[in-house]
């Protein structure tokens, strides 16, 4: 979670700086903050939130960082990935559920052990959102 | 609707094959790993037999000339949906004009390509198997080749893609081994060979020669020396036999073996051994493990429950 005292100061800094608006995305929580009267566009070439974001495991079972009858090298920290690339497995009983990543980003923390059993929710990856200069219309999408 | 872009004439329409025509003279045919060919249909929600293309050389490429759903079981080489690759024994969705690649594998000697509600070809004789010698069944009774479009039962039938299974391999054979060993029953003419030759058959590898197709496996080894010369009548043999020669190397006989045969019977496949063996490349070494009636329906009973079981999984998964 995030301290409102928190919240209070970065509502000052936005007055401060003159930005419109933001969104912070945290491990367990989600802020948007907007500033009335404010040109939007300001936000035009600022770089993209970076917090890093994490993929969850969405069903319980056994974590395989690469197919079991491929040998081929797991996925390691700073590997870039793309949206939907498959990042490992879960084998529940005989069945295997692919571990796809949302966005695209660079891995910091690999937070399970191959062959380790997880539960659902687990967290087994944290990713660090591609730095990337976003165009003003993205930005607007982003943030709304 | 699929169109073969790249293949070898040795690929082939097969199901689980003609049962009870030997009679006539006609061959099972049927896919030579008839557990793959199974599970790849369970991931589509296929009854497990239906028809699928068995592919037993790689590159092989095929073009979806609409959207649907497959799966490819039976090998662990790369498999890629225009470029992105897909994990082995999985199910997923194509869209028209999509091309998928089959690649060779480290283990196994073949893969399955199949459709949702199977490949659509007529039935003959009760199966849709090609019958390569008598040129009937699977599509238009050959292989398949270039330019040839096959088409799905239930082309337009929605499902949960984007999954997989384990391989059976996982489970049944041993990955780390160089030579998979392969359990067998002593046959008919068992006690007509030399007692040296008997422990021979055992203790020997026996390489898998490039002489090695869907009809049968022509072994390589120390050769099986008969006790007196045999000179038999030909009598009713079924795939999974493994027959002797004058020349001493065996020859089991594999999924297109023809009915009768008159060469003398050393020994069994058993039934739940076949698939692997049916996976085994020319060149590769394998063992004869010799087990007895008992241990060999064990074995079957043990490969059903877990067909019965992943068939159980998938379907809570669809119902999910």
């Amino acid at each position: 979670m995030i301290a409102i005292n928190d919240i209070r100061q970065i509502a000052r800094q936005m007055q401060n700086s003159g930005l419109g608006k933001i969104e912070i995305n945290g491990k367990d929580f989600s802020l948007r903050l907007r500033c009335e009267g404010k040109d939007f566009s300001d936000i035009q070439n600022q770089p993209r939130s970076q917090t890093p974001f994490t993929v969850k495991a969405a069903v319980k079972g056994r974590f395989w960082a690469s197919h079991p009858m491929q040998e081929k090298s797991a996925l390691a920290r700073g590997a870039q990935v793309k949206a939907g690339d498959c990042l490992g497995f879960l084998q529940t009983g005989d069945l295997m559920t692919p571990i796809r990543s949302p966005q695209e980003g660079e891995i910091r923390v690999l937070n399970v052990a191959n062959g380790e059993q997880v539960g659902r929710g687990r967290v087994l990856f944290t990713l660090q959102p591609a730095a990337q200069t976003v165009r003003h219309e993205e930005a607007e999408h982003a943030l709304y | 609707m699929i169109e073969i872009e790249k293949t070898t004439a040795l690929t082939s329409v097969q199901d689980l094959g003609r049962s009870g025509c030997l009679n006539y003279g006609v061959g099972r045919a049927g896919a030579m790993d008839p557990l793959a060919l199974q599970l790849g249909n369970l991931l589509l929600g296929n009854a497990p037999g239906a028809a699928a293309v068995e592919i037993p050389l790689f590159p092989f490429r095929v073009r979806f000339l609409e959207d649907c759903a497959f799966a490819v079981s039976g090998n662990d080489g790369d498999i890629l949906l225009d470029d992105e690759v897909l994990p082995p024994w999985w199910v997923a969705q194509a869209r028209a004009g999509q091309t998928l690649t089959v690649n060779a594998s480290r283990y196994s000697a073949r893969a399955y390509l199949h459709l949702p509600g199977g490949v659509d070809v007529p039935e003959v004789l009760g199966s849709r198997s090609t019958q390569l010698r008598g040129a009937f069944g699977g599509f238009e009774g050959r292989g398949l080749q270039k330019g040839d479009r096959l088409r799905a039962a239930e082309p337009a039938r929605a499902m949960k893609t984007d999954v997989g299974i384990a391989s059976p391999w996982l489970r049944f054979a041993d990955l780390s081994s160089q030579v998979q060993p392969v359990r067998v029953l002593p046959a008919g003419e068992h006690l007509a060979y030399t007692a040296d030759s008997r422990a021979r058959f055992w203790q020997q590898d026996w390489k898998i020669t490039p002489q090695s197709n869907r009809y049968g496996y022509r072994l390589e080894g120390e050769p099986l020396v008969a006790r007196q010369t045999m000179e038999m009548r030909s009598h009713g043999i079924v795939p999974g036999v493994i027959q002797v020669p004058h020349n001493g190397q065996p020859i089991i006989q594999m999924s297109d073996a023809q009915p009768s045969g008159g060469y003398p019977k050393f020994a069994t496949v058993i039934e739940a051994d076949l698939w692997l063996l049916g996976q085994i490349p020319p060149g590769r070494r394998i063992r004869f493990i010799e087990c007895n009636f008992e241990q060999a329906r064990e074995a079957w009973l043990a490969q059903q429950a877990y067909l019965q079981q992943v068939d159980k999984q998938i379907k809570q998964l669809r119902q999910a």
